[in-house]
């Protein structure tokens, strides 16, 4: 079996955001094909294969970087669906989002998101998290999505 | 009166009849009659004794018969007796008198005497009739009425005497009775009829007297009271207990009712016979009024008191739910302006880099140098500005956001209490603040400082904030100074700490305001967001403290924080 490449998925509902995260993981080298789903819902098609994304056909491990704050399904919303489907509980979550509240990274943590990253609002601090984000992204291990079928 | 003897026969003598009879009708008489009635000859021997003497004497006329009668009279007597005798054989009738005679027994016995002399039909002397009659009963029923008399006679005087007393008690009573205004004192029958009438009674009721004697006193009641049978329960009662006091409604000739205070007392002869009952009423309407009046206002008040507090709890209610509202409203729309934030911040650094990109593009030798020097000009000009402008705007933005995160938090964040060093807490704070107190040339004294019961965290941040605004607002035309210390204890089981400057001061108008969010004093001093005395104030709130300020324009201010003891050093103090 080849080592498929990791497929990132960013939730974001910010465009800007959305394509500053992009710019800067690809200035930190991240090559991996990120795919941008404007909110909560689209991520959980995507990840399913449902909706608009009907066609798609899962191929390789995939990563989730999910903003919480989003219209429709939010991504405390989406980490708690995905955590509590056997299909999708293996699936890491990256939470990358403005909120420092501690209650709302405790509640994260409780429902199995792999980390939790800040959106620091100081643009030099931002631009040094997505970059560490990067390299992670870069060297970590992520099963599957297509294997556990 | 008949001849014979038998209807005027003296009571039977119980002992033999020792005498001869007779048939002389007048001697029967004699024998017969109730009185004892003797003879004696001339030389007062006896020679006749009648039954009726038998019986008083107790000689028989066989025993007596032939005996000097003197034997009868008592020896310190007998010649009085004589000379008495001699006068009726002189021819004097002696008329009754009362003396004392021997009886056979030898006691005495008093008697009413009566003599008279005895003649033949020529007058020669025969002897002497006498006729004793028995005075035992009649002296004794004269002493008796002696007796009875002198009785009759002292309690005569008594009487006389007591009712003098009387008539003054009486009058006495009666004089009380008129003047009495504001007491209706008035005397029942038995049966509760009206016996006496008082001025008080007719001024209290309206009734003259001629109106109402006679009737009966339920008259004076209300028609429920009497429907009731109240009137002769009270009665009943006084007559039971002899006496009733009541208080209710009674009414008034006019119909008009009054609240009366009622004394009914049972009024009793020396037998104990109830004779009436004695009526004491008082007006105390006014009185009534005025108590229902107070427990009227006291009920109104006790309501309108807990009212007042149902409403001010529920808008303290109301207002701890907004205030929670309020602050999470803030922390949202905070968090919220954060990711706009990062878009200004991250695509002016875009702007930036493209500008970069921009100006290495026209330092290509292949661009007209025309174009390039007004390329050049517009990147260092107007897009550098912008971009700078931007950036500043956005520092200054995310400083604000921060600083109502902060205070959004100041509210929600949970106390961990305990007893904070205060002192302590100062000395980090100062140490925290040194750079810019060497900056802006300042003294700082920190005089003793007793600890504080709080959140350490939320203290820090009080006094970070009044002493990062002490520095802030210095007075550059002289040196700054810069106090913290505390007022003396006032035994209120906490402590007053104070941080004055001798800086820039506040007009009255801006002291007012600067606790509420985003008021500032001197808006062109300092790069504030005018959020730090908000958080001081919330944070003392939540202390359940006080902060105020003392200020006068170029002179410098004073701010007060008020908070409380430690229990451990409160217990002790609030003891003495």
């Amino acid at each position: 079996m080849t080592d498929r490449e990791l497929t990132i998925l960013l939730a974001e509902d910010d465009e800007g955001h959305a394509y500053l995260v992009q710019e800067n993981l690809r200035d930190a080298g991240l090559a991996n094909q990120v795919f941008h789903a404007r909110d909560g819902q689209e991520a959980l098609d995507f990840i399913h294969c449902q909706g608009a994304h009907t066609g798609r056909v899962p191929n390789g491990p995939l990563l989730l970087l999910l903003d919480i704050n989003m219209p429709r399904v939010d991504g405390v919303e989406v980490l708690r669906r995905l955590k509590a489907d056997p299909k999708t509980d293996e699936i890491p979550v990256i939470v990358l989002t403005t909120t420092d509240d501690p209650r709302e990274v405790k509640r994260c943590y409780e429902l199995g998101c792999s980390s939790y990253v800040t959106k620091p609002v100081d643009y030099d601090k931002f631009v040094e998290a997505i970059r560490r984000l990067g390299l992670f992204l870069s060297i970590v291990k992520v099963p599957s999505e297509d294997e556990r079928k | 009166m008949t001849t014979t003897n038998g209807p005027v026969a003296p009571a039977p003598l119980g002992r033999p009849d020792d005498r001869p009879p007779t048939s002389d009708p007048l001697a029967a008489v004699l024998e017969s009659a109730s009185i004892a009635v003797i003879a004696t000859d001339p030389d007062w021997l006896v020679r006749s004794w009648n039954r009726a003497a038998e019986e008083l004497f107790g000689y028989s006329a066989g025993e007596m018969i032939g005996r000097p009668v003197l034997e009868l009279v008592p020896r310190d007597r007998r010649d009085e007796t004589r000379a008495l005798l001699e006068r009726v054989r002189a021819g004097e009738r002696v008329p009754p008198f009362v003396a004392d005679r021997l009886r056979r027994d030898g006691a005495t016995v008093q008697v009413a005497v009566s003599a008279w002399p005895v003649r033949d039909p020529v007058g020669g002397f025969l002897g002497t009739g006498i006729a004793y009659t028995d005075r035992t009963d009649q002296a004794r029923a004269e002493e008796e009425a002696r007796r009875l008399r002198a009785d009759l006679e002292r309690r005569l005087a008594d009487l006389t005497r007591t009712t003098e007393e009387l008539r003054v008690s009486e009058e006495r009573v009666r004089l009380v009775m008129e003047s009495v205004q504001d007491y209706a004192i008035l005397m029942l029958h038995p049966d509760g009829r009206v016996a006496s009438w008082s001025p008080g009674a007719e001024r209290l009721k309206g009734y003259r007297a001629d109106e109402v004697v006679g009737r009966h006193f339920s008259l004076f009641y209300p028609p429920e009271a009497v429907a009731r049978g109240w009137p002769e329960k009270e009665l009943a009662a006084a007559a039971a207990t002899g006496r009733l006091e009541d208080e209710g409604w009674r009414v008034r000739k006019d119909g008009s009712r009054f609240w009366a205070n009622v004394i009914i007392t049972a009024i009793r002869d020396g037998a104990g016979r109830l004779v009436g009952f004695g009526k004491v009423s008082r007006d105390l309407t006014a009185r009534k009024h005025a108590e229902d009046e107070v427990r009227r206002l006291n009920a109104e008040l006790d309501g309108r008191v807990r009212e007042r507090t149902a409403e001010l709890e529920a808008v303290n209610r109301d207002l701890a739910q907004r205030n929670a509202e309020n602050e999470m409203f803030v922390y949202s729309v905070s968090h919220d302006l954060r990711s706009p934030l990062v878009n200004l911040q991250g695509f002016s650094r875009e702007l930036e880099k493209a500008s970069r990109g921009l100006a290495e593009l026209l330092g290509d030798g292949t661009v007209p140098e025309a174009v390039k020097r007004r390329g050049q000009e517009v990147l260092d000009g107007k897009v550098a500005k912008s971009v700078g402008f931007i950036r500043a705007a956005v520092t200054r933005l995310s400083n604000i956001i921060d600083a109502l995160l902060r205070l959004s938090r100041a509210g929600r964040v949970d106390y961990r209490w305990e007893t904070v060093d205060v002192a302590q807490v100062v000395t980090q704070v100062v140490q925290a603040a040194q750079q810019t107190i060497t900056e802006r040339g300042a003294t700082v004294r920190v005089g003793p400082l007793a600890p504080a019961w709080g959140d350490r965290t939320a203290v820090e941040q009080v006094f970070a904030n009044l002493v990062g605004n002490a520095l802030t607002y210095l007075d550059p035309a002289r040196p700054g100074v810069i106090e913290i210390g505390q007022l003396p204890d006032e035994g209120t089981g906490g402590s007053t700490y104070f941080v004055r400057d001798n800086g820039l001061g506040m007009a009255e108008g801006h002291r007012q305001k600067i606790f509420q969010a985003f008021q500032r004093a001197h808006p062109g001093v300092g790069s504030g967001e005018g959020l730090g005395l908000a958080i001081v104030a919330r944070v003392v709130e939540r202390h359940r403290g006080r902060v105020w300020v003392e200020s006068r324009p170029g002179e410098g201010s004073t701010f007060f924080v008020a908070l409380t003891a430690p229990p451990a050093a409160r217990g002790p103090r609030g003891e003495k």
